[in-house]
């Protein structure tokens, strides 16, 4: 790449704002323009210049590698995280627990229909297990009355 | 393309996507993001036979629309220049450390004259005088006629050239 003089330089540059100029065109207002010495109004230019070099030469970060903790908690942490989502809906959501099941004398049934039939008949049984002892509890209490109305009329 | 070619591809252009991504995003963690993303995207692409011609505009292009998605979801990105104002660093270290601020100053000032630019002449002068790539490779990139991105380039350099004449003369 030849160096080029000022003239060349100011020549260049009116082309570089019409956006005319090669890329190698603009090389070499670069380099001229990163030089020590300018005349005093191509000094903001140097700056510019210099920008667009400094700026072409920022590198991104190299990527530092993960510490072991932190590759174990990437590779075991999806796992753990699937295993409890995993127990959670079979908790909650177990289809054992939505099946109907009740106990007769000790036997399992889980047919919804015999099982209400069944709880029909236990509680009509209990229905009159119920009215036979209030009545009995009537008579026992008619019963006291009299023994007591005895006992204060006919004293022994 | 097979594993190790795409290896050296991707090697080769992660600077300038890190660059370009870094220049719209001003953060160098999104930039990396955004690295990340057009490499796997490319890879994918690749393995299922999508072989592009120009593989590294195609790399630019998905990089930039990435950065476009990412700007306009997030507003509050691309406030914050302090962090990519610290790459500068001045190699003439024999210079009076009054000139190496006052350079400092006008390093600051150029970056904040090229964000305020509307995003095409940003990107493309960005992708010219940073990155030199050619008049079409920019227009491949942006995805936009090769005349349209020359009226960019000329408007921007203009806008910076009264710009910058008056940041010096003030």
């Amino acid at each position: 790449m030849e160096p080029i003089n000022e003239t060349t330089a100011r020549q260049l540059l009116e082309r570089y704002h019409q956006g005319e100029t090669s890329l190698a065109e603009e090389k070499q207002l670069s380099a001229y323009f990163c030089q020590a010495l300018l005349p005093a109004d191509l000094l903001p230019y140097r700056t510019l210049f210099r920008f667009f070099r400094d700026e072409a030469a920022v590198t991104p970060p190299e990527s530092a590698p993960l510490p072991k903790h932190r590759i174990y908690l990437r590779i075991f942490a999806p796992i753990a995280a699937a295993a409890a989502c995993f127990l959670l809906f079979f908790t909650l959501y177990s289809p054992a627990q939505h099946d109907f099941v009740c106990y007769q004398d000790g036997q399992r049934i889980q047919d919804q229909e015999e099982a209400l039939q069944l709880a029909q008949q236990q509680w009509e049984q209990m229905s009159l297990r119920i009215q036979k002892a209030t009545a009995l509890a009537d008579k026992w209490e008619q019963m006291k009355n009299y023994t007591e109305t005895i006992n204060k009329y006919i004293p022994r | 393309m097979n594993n190790a070619a795409f290896s050296v591809f991707i090697t080769s252009v992660r600077p300038k996507l890190y660059r370009f991504s870094l220049s719209l995003l001003k953060r160098s963690d999104a930039a990396e993001d955004v690295v990340q993303e057009v490499g796997l995207r490319l890879w994918k692409g690749v393995h299922k036979g999508n072989l592009h011609p120009h593989m590294e505009a195609l790399a630019m292009c998905t990089a930039k629309n990435l950065c476009i998605d990412i700007l306009r979801k997030n507003t509050k990105i691309g406030k914050d220049h302090t962090e990519k104002q610290n790459h500068y660093t001045d190699p003439h270290t024999e210079r009076s450390p009054q000139l190496v601020l006052e350079e400092k100053e006008m390093h600051a000032g150029i970056c904040k004259l090229i964000d305020l630019l509307p995003l095409q002449q940003q990107m493309c002068i960005r992708l010219r005088d940073v990155e030199g790539y050619e008049l079409e490779e920019i227009a491949q990139i942006l995805e936009c006629e090769e005349g349209s991105v020359r009226t960019n380039l000329s408007r921007a350099r203009k806008k910076i050239r009264e710009q910058i004449n008056q940041l010096w003369n003030r």
